[in-house]
């Protein structure tokens, strides 16, 4: 129920990753949304989500996450959460988001996110 | 106290030495006030300076008029409207008394531990600690000044210089003192004193000039006099003496009179009787009179009237040194003292105005519910303002037609009586979007002829139209049986009230509309009791944590044997997670007649809702079809929470469930299913993840305290278990769980 929650992107080599601050619920998802929609305007086609500062996240949270990864997948790019905190994991589990790598992937860190890099910028995967 | 207070405060700077500088800054300032003699800004500076830098947070200055009479404030800050009115049961305690009487400041720092008359008073402003500092001129004590503060504090040396600083400003300013100074005969002391006690009336201004006009003229050796008022018709008498009762109703408004000369230039005039027409024409002075004086009361900026003071041939005729002496002595406080009435008058009434504002705002808009707020409104405006009756008018938001939304004051008053009444106001123009006062209601067109007036005797009104968004929605209507029965300071209330009150019926309004909706919804889509199982038993308990709820649970008879339960979490909690449940509910009722198998039934559902929703809906659903007459369980879930089963012989707990995606998130998701069964006395928990949420913050922890509470109970009925589980998750929280929580119990019988 935080209303304060910081939406900040970071470029890391011309992948931008979101780190969020605060809840990710029904009050802050909108905003996510919005971030991420121009991101995948700008053309980015791979996007992070660092997860380190969201305590909590409730179903708006994950439809969120939905959105952004539904999103990704229908232009070939993918979805990358890193970070997360066990309650997180849980429920993306249970949703059986975790296994689904084709729609959204999750690193323990960012560092190894970005070992993994999709594809190069605005190419199509192979 | 030699000790120079600048170096003390500049050294004892603990907040940081820039609030000090300030500070000292404000006291030059004050000493410049004080210099141009600007009474009215030092005495304002001498309640505020202290709460600004000091360790004080109320502040009163409390004009003594006499030892052992009443005090009366005549500036303040931060205290209640109730100290104020009990000021004067300050008189005859040892802080206050003792102060003005010994001429010395007193520290109180621990006033609740008092014992005094006065120790209530301060103890209902919540004081702990005080200081009292005397306002002394010429040997005489003109007024305290009480510093007050909540928490105990012991002020320092320095704090108490700067106080006394203060209040020696206040002194000097004072223009009283300089009353004093000069050639006073002694012989008129007495006189002088009597008059400056007059000036310190505070409580009203017709007191004031009176009194004031009495004792001056005692101390002029005059035998008639008065004091007239500039308004903007011309002089009014306001106070007269031996002029005849007549006197007291003129009004002087040609430019030649006498009084409007001495408005006019600003200057005092000594007349010598007879005075001919030529020279002053329509001031011809009553043949008694043999000389008088007109000094002008001149206030900041504008003039305020002037005092005229007559003596009969009987006495020695005035001089130019008289006429000096009345300026200086008399007229000059007597317009420092009217302005300092006016201006207390202004903050009383601006202090009470906005009380009372607070205190509707605050009460009209603590509930939603239009008929309360209509209720409270009524009740605020009766209390607050003086009406015989009073009542709303609102429009109606379907029809558009005005119709009476409450009112009272009539006597047994119908509907039809307050119709009566009220209707002419919204025969207003629609155009007209300001207040109408209406001093005369026999005389006014639109409620010229309404017998209901005039049967109840009303003469007087106020209509002001409520308004939203520059739209008319109603009237808000007071009523006296006085013709000019609403001061000013009643229509501001009114029009403060009246946008007060549209805001609290607008938002009620919108509240109904969307709880309308939402009732709706609620009614049509919250899953209520289910229907009997045989050799089953089947408990459920549902708790939205806002009026629409995201989760549902359903139990479907398939056939003889068989009845499918399922459970769901739907993503958001407003409007559109409802339509989703709605299109859930229906469409699963449709088709599982026709799908026996759970996973395939999911696999349907999933396309379905995929195709038919905004990219980020998604639905948690567990489905499973319990054969009763082989007690088994087939179930396949889609990213929900685990079903947690109680094989009560053995005392152990499973959990059951199949991986699986969300509903509507891929296309072509596939789920599988299992099959369980449900023995004698096994019990079967399906439930949503805001029960886990609830629990605890650590899921872990959650569940664990859902296995021993299911264990504990495992003797009580379906129903039974449902409830203690569901009041185990909302005794962590004073008031709605942060998720909807849904429970189905089944227990094997």
């Amino acid at each position: 129920m935080n209303a304060d929650t910081q939406f900040n992107v970071v470029m890391h080599d011309s992948v931008p990753v979101v780190q969020i601050d605060g809840d990710l619920d029904h009050y802050s998802t909108p905003e996510f949304r919005s971030v991420v929609s121009e991101l995948i305007q700008q053309g980015h086609k791979t996007i992070i989500v660092d997860m380190s500062a969201v305590d909590f996240m409730d179903s708006s949270g994950m439809s969120g996450i939905i959105f952004a990864a539904k999103r990704l997948s229908a232009v070939d790019g993918r979805l990358s959460l890193v970070n997360c905190n066990p309650r997180t994991i849980r429920k993306l589990s249970i949703g059986g988001l975790t296994k689904m790598p084709s729609l959204l992937a999750i690193y323990p860190s960012l560092e190894e996110a970005l070992q993994h890099p999709l594809e190069p910028q605005g190419k199509a995967p192979t | 106290m030699g000790m120079d207070y600048r170096e003390q405060l500049v050294g004892a700077t603990t907040p940081g030495s820039k609030s000090a500088l300030e500070f000292l800054g404000f006291l030059q300032h004050l000493s410049r006030e004080t210099a141009e003699g600007n009474l009215a800004r030092v005495v304002d500076a001498a309640v505020e300076l202290p709460i600004k830098h000091l360790r004080v947070d109320k502040s009163v200055l409390l004009c003594c008029p006499a030892l052992g009479k009443p005090y009366f404030p005549l500036a303040f800050r931060n205290v209640s409207q109730s100290f104020l009115d009990e000021c004067h049961l300050l008189a005859g305690d040892d802080i206050v008394d003792w102060v003005a009487a010994s001429q010395s400041p007193k520290v109180v720092e621990n006033v609740p531990s008092l014992s005094t008359t006065s120790a209530s008073v301060y103890a209902r402003e919540q004081v702990h600690s005080l200081a009292c500092i005397p306002v002394v001129a010429q040997g005489e004590t003109l007024a305290v000044l009480l510093y007050m503060c909540s928490f105990p504090v012991a002020f320092t040396v320095w704090e108490i210089e700067v106080m006394n600083t203060i209040a020696n400003h206040v002194a000097a300013v004072s223009r009283l003192k300089q009353t004093d100074e000069g050639r006073t005969p002694p012989q008129i002391g007495p006189l002088l004193g009597r008059l400056r006690e007059a000036l310190w009336t505070f409580a009203d201004l017709n007191e004031l000039l009176s009194r004031t006009l009495r004792e001056a003229l005692a101390l002029m050796q005059a035998d008639s006099g008065s004091v007239m008022l500039h308004e903007s018709r011309g002089c009014r008498v306001a106070a007269s003496y031996g002029l005849g009762p007549s006197a007291s109703q003129e009004v002087h408004r040609a430019r030649d009179t006498v009084a409007m000369r001495v408005i006019a230039s600003r200057k005092p005039i000594l007349l010598h009787g007879p005075v001919g027409a030529q020279e002053y024409p329509g001031a011809v002075l009553r043949p008694e009179i043999a000389s008088a004086i007109s000094a002008p009361l001149r206030g900041r900026g504008a003039m305020l009237g002037l005092l005229n003071i007559n003596r009969t041939r009987a006495g020695r005729a005035f001089n130019d040194r008289d006429l000096a002496f009345v300026v200086s002595h008399i007229a000059r406080p007597l317009a420092v003292a009217i302005e300092n009435l006016k201006l207390h008058e202004a903050t009383k009434a601006q202090t009470r105005y906005l009380r009372d504002l607070y205190e509707i705002a605050r009460t009209i808009t603590s509930t939603l519910q239009l008929d309360a707020v209509l209720e409270m409104i009524m009740s605020r405006l009766r209390a607050l303002i003086v009406s015989d009756v009073c009542g709303l008018l609102l429009y109606d938001t379907e029809t558009g037609r005005l119709n009476v939304a409450c009112g009272c004051g009539i006597p047994d008053g119908a509907e039809l009586d307050y119709a009566d009444l009220m209707m002419p106001a919204g025969k207003l123009p629609l155009s007209r979007l300001r207040p109408v006062v209406v001093p005369d209601l026999s005389a006014h067109h639109a409620h010229g002829h309404s017998p209901a007036a005039e049967r109840l005797g009303l003469r007087s009104a106020v209509i002001v139209p409520l308004m939203i968004k520059r739209k008319r929605v109603g009237f808000l209507t007071a009523y006296r049986r006085e013709p000019r029965g609403f001061p000013g300071t009643a229509v501001k209330l009114l029009i403060g009230m009246a946008e007060l009150a549209a805001i609290a019926i607008e938002n009620a309004r919108l509240y109904e509309r969307q709880s309308g909706i939402a009732n709706l919804a609620q009614t049509m889509l919250t899953p209520g009791a289910l229907d009997p199982i045989p050799h089953f038993e089947i408990g459920c308990k549902y708790a939205p944590a806002h009026q629409v709820g995201g989760d549902y649970y359903d139990l479907i008879k398939l056939d003889k044997h068989k009845f499918a339960i399922v459970v769901a979490d739907v993503a958001g909690k407003d409007v559109s997670a409802a339509a989703h449940i709605a299109m859930c509910k229906h469409s699963l009722r449709a088709i599982a007649e026709h799908i026996t198998s759970p996973s395939k039934l999911l696999r349907k559902m999933n396309r379905l809702i995929y195709d038919n929703t905004e990219p980020e809906a998604f639905i948690s659903m567990f489905y499973a079809i319990l054969n009763t007459k082989n007690r088994t369980l087939a179930y396949s879930s889609a990213g929900h929470e685990p079903g947690i089963l109680l094989r009560t012989r053995m005392k152990t707990i499973e959990y059951i469930s199949t991986p699986g995606i969300l509903l509507g998130v891929l296309p072509n998701a596939t789920f599988c299913e299992r099959i369980t069964s449900i023995k004698l006395g096994d019990i079967l928990l399906l439930y949503t993840d805001g029960l886990v949420a609830a629990l605890s913050p650590d899921c872990e922890i959650g569940l664990s305290k859902i296995e021993s509470t299911l264990i504990e109970s495992a003797l009580k009925s379906a129903q039974e278990l449902a409830n203690s589980i569901h009041e185990l998750a909302i005794s962590r929280h004073t008031g709605r769980p942060p998720d909807d929580i849904a429970i189905v119990a089944l227990k094997g019988i």
